[in-house]
């Protein structure tokens, strides 16, 4: 189509290259073009989390980011947490522990949980309320989500040690 | 040690794996080869008559392949109480984000580009947006005729802006007031909230060759969905198929029609698959909130703390249609009674039009307004008579054996026990050693029936042993699927691991009203149970012929059928299974269907113009939460939050206490922040960042608990839970302001300004308390 552009990526650890519009967001790029549905969308004005994504291991809303601005960029998405360090763990944590309702907010709930695990090895209640105050989630009350988070940190330090 | 092997144990969500991977597919996702884009033209004002719509530039537009407006549909209105309303607007407009056009074309950028062209000319026209004025006056009528609509119950008594109004009596109030020391009269205020579930509403349709319609749509009840279409298209259910996939939450907010007839008209009209999908603004806009509600309360008490009569008065707003804020009035005038022995009552409930957004359900079904009501006042009760809240609340009490106004028996009561177990929880009696500066104790309760419609199920074997079950309501998140293998895989007598289940299919599952009313552990798991037990009692008896045994004698555990008496005579399901399609030529089918016994003790004389039916059972919760306000800035925080449940035996102990954690948070963020703010007609705040939804950063643990109950009616003694756990809350928290600083909200939400408001100001206005002097 008329006025497209070309984007290189890495996704989840593949090259991967598509043609846009240069006012597609990147949550639609992937959703679309790369058919990757487990990124969700919700809001698209980066207020509900629902579409966290990580761009160069960094969590951000898809929904604010123009697809031509990942260009040349690395992007993981809830299909490729479980190949990063600890996501399988974490993604099991949510699983085991009811941290999972409807899901919908699961995959950013995920990827927020994931970087701020990679960030601190033994965060607090606090801590982890904190990084997940970007992700809304309407049926879990937050509690089992945070729980999940804190147990799967403290897996992943003993399996540090 | 429990007898049972499935139920009682904490198995996780059966789709748990799959949505930790992103893999759940939901309606959301789906695209289909060549499908097209919907959006639809909403209208720019509350009420006006449609002059003229000129779509040509839309129409000319490259990439658009269809444009309809409200003339294109047969002229069926449809509703779940009054049918009242078209898929799209028709002639007038009445409400501001009245869909009026819909275009469909090739991407959503170009839909959206056609919608922004279609010129619509209106004149506009006087609007009713109060209801106590849409009540008073008659020159706005939001519909010219109420009366001529076609109804679901003819008792819907309905006139003017009234879409309806029921009456709820029993004793007799004049008398019962005339026994109370003491009279409370208070008005309080519940707003439009949405429900903010994350999956904004969505569906596809396409329509085959011969004309068969397929939907896929994030829907509670698909067999409603398939009625409804059924009936605007005048075509036969068995042409209709309403697949529900995984819905990404609902909490009442997805059982109404709302895009599936525009989807399949437009698939129709292009032969092509068509989406629509909400953007959450429209979702704000125009999806169906819980509707407003003005409660006044009247209620006689004697000194020491006994109720000896009510009058109530609901007004809930509907919004320019009834929808199912017409059964959210009925539900809340049953509900304002609360569990209590009330033996004088008499509620008026009103449903009334407006030109605003039309209301729809919200979990509880119109108990969380009457529950914030009633709860609120025996607070002020308490504290004027000088009685513990918490034992005014036990003296009161339903207990077993105790009839509604309805007169339905509550025949399964542990409410008290969820009293005593908040309190022995918080050290309820010694709170006031704990007390610290701006620090409040508070305490509500709340009761919800449970049960609605028909449910049925279908159990089969595979040649394997393996079991599918086949259900036809969706899980909307809470858990419902993975409760029901267990109650499959309990009544089978096999491990819960070889149960798989198929789910919200109109056409390959029996039909089950579907998510909604707590309804479905009780209602589709009985179906299941039943279910189960069916293929049991045949797989024991094809076990029987081929051991040369007594049915009788045949138990079924650990996926085994062996002789009670005779060690080592036995065979394995798997391979009775398997025999069966040697020896009746098909596997083993067990079906089940499920209808609540209600009604047989309805006491007619007491319920005016009363379309529900009563519900077979009831659950029961007390929560305590304490605050800490700051009396600077007016902001709430809760710090602790306890709820205790009545929810019969528990199925799975893991998913109950995540309900409750998840509805109580839901409570306190409806409580502090939630509210959908109307000027002019218009909903203001139509985003996120202003439609304040509490996150995880500003909300406390929850500490759930369930008493040791047991319900009859239930598969394995069991009740709902979905509903119960957001009900009290928000009474529970005003109570607790009150206790910490003196000031009574009798208004949600609990917001920093209206408390801050409440310190300076008139402390606990809308209220009165008098002496009887009659």
């Amino acid at each position: 189509m008329d006025g497209e552009v070309t984007v290189s990526l890495i996704v989840n650890g593949e090259a991967a290259q598509i043609r846009v519009r240069p006012q597609k967001t990147l949550l639609d790029a992937i959703r679309l073009d790369l058919a990757l549905t487990g990124t969700k969308k919700c809001c698209d004005t980066g207020d509900c989390g629902a579409c966290t994504i990580l761009l160069d291991r960094v969590p951000v809303a898809s929904c604010l980011i123009l697809a031509v601005e990942a260009d040349c960029h690395e992007v993981t998405t809830i299909e490729g947490l479980n190949g990063l360090e600890g996501g399988p763990l974490l993604q099991r944590s949510f699983a085991t522990s009811g941290a999972i309702q409807c899901g919908y907010c699961t995959p950013g709930m995920l990827l927020s949980a994931w970087s701020l695990l990679h960030e601190r090895k033994s965060p607090t209640e606090a801590d982890v309320r904190q990084a997940l105050a970007g992700n809304l989630c309407r049926c879990t009350g937050y509690l089992r989500i945070v729980d999940a988070v804190i147990s799967a940190a403290a897996a992943l330090a003993g399996e540090d040690e | 040690m429990s007898e049972y092997t499935a139920i009682g144990r904490s198995i996780p969500r059966i789709d748990a794996d799959s949505k930790a991977n992103g893999k759940t597919r939901y309606a959301f996702d789906l695209s289909l080869p060549n499908m097209l884009y919907a959006k639809v033209v909403r209208a720019q004002c509350p009420r006006a008559r449609i002059v003229k719509i000129d779509v040509s530039k839309a129409r000319a537009l490259a990439g658009v392949r269809a444009v309809i407006s409200g003339k294109d549909f047969p002229a069926t209105l449809y509703g779940p109480f009054l049918k009242d309303e078209p898929p799209l607007a028709r002639d007038c407009v009445r409400y501001y984000g009245e869909p009026i056009v819909a275009v469909a074309a090739l991407d959503e950028e170009t839909a959206a580009k056609a919608v922004q062209s279609i010129a619509i000319e209106y004149e506009e026209l006087p609007s009713v947006l109060d209801p106590e004025k849409a009540l008073a006056q008659s020159t706005v009528l939001v519909h010219d005729a109420v009366e001529g609509y076609r109804v679901t119950d003819p008792c819907i008594r309905r006139y003017g802006n009234v879409c309806l109004h029921t009456r709820l009596h029993r004793g007799e109030v004049r008398q019962g007031f005339s026994k109370a020391d003491y009279i409370f009269e208070d008005t309080f205020d519940i707003p439009m909230i949405h429900q903010m579930y994350l999956e904004p509403h969505v569906a596809v349709a396409e329509v085959d060759f011969s004309g068969k319609v397929t939907v896929w749509t994030s829907a509670q009840q698909p067999f409603v969905v398939r009625s409804v279409l059924g009936e605007i298209f005048d075509l036969p259910l068995g042409q209709i198929r309403i697949i529900s996939p995984p819905v990404g939450g609902g909490f009442g907010g997805k059982e109404e029609v709302l895009l599936e007839p525009i989807c399949v008209l437009l698939a129709r009209l292009t032969n092509r698959p068509v989406k629509m999908a909400l953007t959450l603004e429209e979702e704000l806009v125009a999806g169906t909130p819980r509707p407003a509600t003005k409660v006044f309360l009247r209620t006689g008490v004697t000194r020491d703390g006994y109720i000896t009569a009510r009058q109530a008065r609901l007004v809930y707003d509907a919004g320019a249609y009834a929808k199912h804020a017409a059964g959210e009035t009925c539900f809340g005038a049953l509900t304002i009674a609360g569990p209590y022995r009330i033996p004088n009552i008499d509620v008026e409930g009103l449903c009334v039009y407006t030109n605003k957004v039309p209301s729809g359900c919200f979990r509880g079904y119109g108990c969380s307004q009457s529950t914030f009501a009633s709860e609120s006042q025996l607070d002020l009760v308490a504290r004027r008579l000088g009685i513990d809240p918490l034992e005014l609340r036990l003296r009161n009490a339903v207990e077993p054996g105790d009839c509604e106004v309805t007169g339905q028996p509550m025949l399964s009561v542990a409410f008290k026990e969820t009293l005593q177990k908040a309190a022995e929880v918080t050290d309820w009696h010694h709170r006031e050693r704990q007390r610290r500066a701006n620090h409040g104790f508070g305490i509500a309760c709340a009761y919800k029936g449970i049960s609605a419609g028909a449910s049925s199920a279908v159990v089969k074997l595979n040649e394997d042993g393996t079991a599918t079950v086949l259900t036809g309501v969706s899980d909307i998140g809470t858990g419902t699927s993975t409760g029901l293998v267990a109650i499959a895989a309990e009544s089978l007598g096999v491990d819960v691991r070889t149960v798989t289940l198929v789910a919200s299919d109109t056409e390959s599952t029996p039909y089950d009203l579907g998510s909604v009313a707590s309804r479905v552990l009780h209602d589709a798991g009985n179906a299941v149970r039943l279910a189960g037990s069916d293929a049991r009692r045949q797989l024991i008896a094809l076990a029987a012929e081929r051991l040369g045994a007594n049915p009788d004698d045949l138990v079924i555990a650990g996926g085994l059928v062996s002789h009670r008496a005779r060690p080592g005579v036995a065979l394995s399901v798997s391979e009775i299974a398997s025999l069966a399609h040697v020896r009746i030529g098909g596997p083993i089918v067990g079906r089940g269907s499920y209808l609540a016994e209600v009604g047989r003790t309805r006491n007619e004389a007491n319920m005016e113009n009363f379309p529900l039916s009563p519900m077979p059972t009831y659950g029961f919760a007390t929560q305590i939460v304490e605050v800490i306000v700051d009396d600077a800035t007016g902001q709430v925080r809760v710090s602790r939050a306890v709820s205790a449940h009545d929810a019969g035996r528990v199925v799975n102990p893991l998913l109950v206490q995540a309900q409750i954690e998840g509805g109580m948070v839901m409570g306190i963020s409806l409580a502090l922040a939630e509210e959908l703010i109307v000027q002019d007609g218009r909903v203001a705040n139509s985003n996120l960042a202003d439609y304040k939804v509490l996150t995880a950063a500003d909300t406390p643990r929850i500490e759930a608990f369930t008493v040791e109950g047991s319900d009859p009616s239930g598969p394995y003694d069991a009740k709902g839970m979905g509903e119960l756990p957001v009900l009290p809350t928000a009474a529970a928290i005003a109570n607790a302001l009150d206790d910490a600083i003196g000031v009574r909200l009798r208004a949600l939400p609990m917001t920093p300004e209206r408390v801050w408001m409440g310190i300076r100001g008139t402390k606990g206005e809308g209220g009165t308390m008098q002496r009887n002097s009659t």
